[in-house]
């Protein structure tokens, strides 16, 4: 054979398989450029290449570069690639009795499985990240809000210190200011300002001792505060001699108050019963409490002298704040604050608070 | 005892922990509000899901469909907890209703009958997640002076976004792993049952906290 037409004739892969499953069959079978590439997936990384070359009697050598270091000869026309690692290698084959035929040179590249890919550890770590970023995120909000609680509980505990005690602090100093002044030109005018000067300095007590209560938390519990109405209503009322009927649903002890709306929620109660107490002129009265599928429920009612409700505040029979007082608390509780009354037909309160 | 043997058993004791937040919110059921008793019937749902699963492998019968019933369950807690919380009008409701119908799309043109709703499945935990984090943002925005510890919408949150955030990372790859790698199919299922188990565990601290007191909500 002439060394030219050597030349001109060279290797070519006619057929690639990879266990029973056919992945490439060139059409025409001819691979006489090194630019041909196989794809192999992760889990089918086995490939049988058959290959030709023109001639009897030849001897093939192959070698995969990236796998082999030395190359091996065969005298079959397929080579069987099992297990390939992932990763992209070149397979020369070349017949090794005719050097100067032109050999057939295939590309293979084994795709990397997803979790060996370059991309999947960053992504698992940014992953990581995200949870802790948002976990620290979170913690940083509880933190500033639990911060924010204790600041705001701080204000209103120097706003009540500031707006109770001190006016009634400050009553009692210019009362004792006028008793001095007074003592000797006017004794009966002096006595009068002295009960003043006590029954302030009782309010002032009793003022404190809401605060106290309404701060410690040991009276978290709806059962504490229920404790506590009692106890109101037995001062207020009984040492009036006013009869009072008190209702406490049992599921009223399932709910929780916070600080602040429990105050509130108490200091309508105890405003209500000191109207009561002073202006109503009642016999008898009922008050209820429960929860139902609106919230909590306050329901005081007497059989007193009433008021008209729709008369201007300065014409307002209880004193004037009273009533506006307990309107503010009930919309700072998010809750509807209804009083029914007529000249003569006693008066009916209600206070409903949404609880979820 | 192989390997794969303790992974099981880890498995279904974490798995155990389903039925915490279930009996709590049984035992609680007249104090929770209609969103508690659908997350209650919903977790129940999913813990019904895992034993017809279990069952199904037992008798050596596919389980695949478990997954699309899984998704189904995560839209549901979307729409059926979040939407009246999160205020996105009626967003979660679309989104949702989305998702639904793309897992016949996803089952019958792209993974097949015989395969797990990787992508419906991954998104839809995500989502729930999203929403988890928002709920929280407003919760955190909407508290000023009430106890935190004492609101059960703060373990809500925190249990739906750990549940939601470690369901789709490995709702994502579970069908990827189960066919190429059965060991880092087992380290996500292992890992998603564990923080599953947390986030069961916050639940039921929020639907106990529910028994315990209500917020007043202004």
């Amino acid at each position: 054979m002439p060394i030219q037409r050597l030349h001109s004739q060279s290797v070519s892969i006619t057929e690639v398989h990879a266990v029973k499953r056919e992945f490439y069959v060139s059409s025409p079978p001819v691979f006489d450029r090194a630019n041909n590439r196989i794809v192999l997936d992760y889990h089918h990384q086995n490939a049988i290449i058959h290959f030709w070359a023109p001639g009897n009697n030849l001897v093939f050598e192959y070698n995969v570069k990236g796998l082999f270091t030395d190359t091996v000869t065969i005298r079959d026309h397929f080579v069987v690639l099992p297990y390939l690692p992932n990763g992209e290698f070149l397979l020369e084959v070349r017949v090794a009795n005719h050097p100067a035929m032109r050999p057939a040179r295939v590309e293979i590249i084994v795709e990397s499985p997803l979790w060996l890919r370059w991309w999947f550890l960053p992504m698992m770590f940014l992953y990581g990240m995200i949870f802790i970023g948002v976990g620290l995120y979170f913690l940083y909000r509880y933190r500033l809000s639990q911060f924010m609680r204790l600041l705001s509980v701080r204000e209103n505990i120097a706003r009540d210190l500031h707006d109770d005690m001190g006016s009634y602090l400050g009553s009692i100093s210019v009362l004792s200011q006028s008793v001095l002044n007074v003592a000797q030109q006017d004794p009966q005018r002096a006595r009068l300002l002295v009960d003043k000067i006590g029954e302030t300095a009782r309010l002032v007590m009793d003022s404190m001792s809401d605060i106290v209560w309404a701060i410690n938390p040991e009276n978290d519990s709806m059962d504490q505060i229920i404790v506590r109405m009692r106890d109101v209503a037995n001062d207020l009322l009984g040492s009036q001699d006013i009869a009072f009927y008190q209702t406490i649903d049992d599921a009223v002890s399932t709910v929780h108050l916070p600080l602040e709306q429990r105050r509130d929620f108490f200091l309508i109660y105890k405003e209500a019963l000191t109207n009561i107490a002073k202006y109503a002129q009642a016999h008898q009265v009922w008050i209820r409490l429960q929860r139902n599928e609106l919230g909590l429920v306050l329901n005081i009612h007497d059989d007193g002298v009433g008021f008209d409700p729709h008369q201007s505040a300065g014409q307002d029979p209880l004193g004037g704040n009273g009533l506006k007082n307990m309107r503010v608390r009930a919309e700072k509780l998010g809750g509807m604050f209804t009083i029914q009354s007529a000249p003569g037909q006693g008066t009916r309160l209600t206070l409903q608070i949404s609880v979820t | 005892m192989s390997l794969y043997d303790l992974m099981d058993w880890v498995w279904y004791v974490f798995t155990t922990f389903t039925l915490l937040p279930i009996g709590i919110g049984m035992y609680n059921w007249k104090c929770l509000t209609s969103q508690e008793r659908w997350l209650v019937s919903l977790v129940l749902g999913l813990f019904l899901l895992d034993v017809i699963a279990t069952i199904l492998r037992y008798n050596y019968i596919r389980n695949q469909f478990v997954y699309q019933f899984r998704t189904l369950i995560a839209l549901a807690i979307s729409v059926l907890f979040y939407q009246p919380v999160i205020n996105w009008k009626f967003w979660p409701i679309w989104i949702a209703t989305i998702i639904a119908l793309l897992i016949p799309f996803e089952i019958v043109y792209w993974v097949g009958f015989n395969h797990i709703n990787t992508l419906t499945l991954g998104v839809s935990w995500l989502i729930l997640s999203v929403y988890a984090i928002h709920g929280l943002n407003l919760l955190f925005d909407r508290t000023g002076q009430k106890s935190l510890r004492r609101n059960p919408y703060l373990f809500f949150h925190l249990g739906l976004f750990v549940l939601g955030f470690f369901s789709s990372l490995a709702g994502f790859w579970e069908n990827h792993f189960i066919e190429t790698s059965l060991d880092l199919y087992f380290f996500f299922d292992t890992l998603a049952v564990i923080m599953r188990a947390i986030a069961f565990c916050l639940l039921a601290i929020g639907l106990d906290c529910c028994r315990r007191r209500s917020i007043l909500v202004l």
